[in-house]
């Protein structure tokens, strides 16, 4: 095997392996956020983030530009990315009250911090910082 | 080029507006995610419609195209079901009532919609 298909057979083996370990902090976290009925859509939901992440934002197996310019913008705008999902996901919570936190608990949990994820990596992609 | 483009926004909306009143119908989706089901099938067609398809460009292959939309649909149908199946194993508890059956769907859909966008990267046949 080339160093460019293990890299790709590894990038998609780290797909699933961090998706699945995403959805295992939450079930560790607890049980009830990736109870039955919403496991299967929290572990697929967190596969595509980390897909999305791997592939298209980080750019692994792809034929793209390589070297320490790069390597390091992309670490800059990925930090980026989750120091902004990780205030987004503080002030929503925060912002959205026990009420409400408590009504939809399972979801807000264990899908919240992925879909301000996407938005975060989309828009650092979008302002040329990854 | 802007009437195509308008053209593609239509065909994303119809299909989303099929898949939900199908899945509706289905009983796979309840009202009270319905507005969550409505955002996530149009995102699940503006994907490989805009960016997996190439649409509305002039040359894009969209008969080859449709065909591996088909397959990614039918993965997605594969994995709900078999996820569906192995879950109790998992986490313990019971699929019988499942409200999510349509979110979980198209989240599988995506999963492959976006590993298919990857990998068009470096596979042309894609």
């Amino acid at each position: 095997m080339t160093s460019t298909t293990t890299e790709r057979v590894l990038a998609f083996l780290l797909m699933i392996a961090t998706g699945v370990a995403a959805t295992w902090v939450f079930h560790w976290v607890s049980p009830d956020l990736t109870g039955a009925p919403l496991f299967s859509a929290v572990l697929a939901y967190w596969i595509l983030f980390f897909v999305f992440f791997y592939g298209p934002f980080l750019g692994l197996g792809s034929e793209g530009a390589r070297g320490p310019e790069v390597t390091l913008r992309k670490a800059v705008g990925s930090a980026v990315a989750f120091l902004g999902t990780a205030i987004s996901v503080a002030l929503s919570m925060t912002l959205t009250g026990d009420g409400a936190l408590a009504t939809n608990q399972e979801m807000v949990l264990s899908l919240l911090p992925l879909h301000w994820g996407f938005v975060w990596l989309v828009l650092v992609q979008h302002l040329g910082l990854a | 080029m802007t009437g195509r483009k308008i053209l593609v926004l239509v065909a994303v909306a119809v299909l989303a507006a099929v898949s939900v009143v199908v899945l509706w119908a289905l009983g796979w989706t309840q009202r009270g995610t319905l507005g969550l089901d409505i955002v996530l099938w149009l995102i699940s067609w503006f994907l490989p419609i805009a960016v997996y398809w190439g649409l509305p460009a002039e040359k894009a292959p969209v008969g080859r195209k449709v065909g591996w939309t088909v397959l990614i649909i039918v993965l997605g149908l594969v994995f709900t079901y078999l996820f569906r199946y192995v879950t109790p194993g998992i986490v313990g508890g019971s699929v019988d009532e499942y409200p999510l059956m349509s979110l979980t769907f198209v989240a599988w859909t995506l999963v492959f919609i976006m590993l298919f966008i990857w990998l068009k990267g470096f596979i042309r046949a894609l």
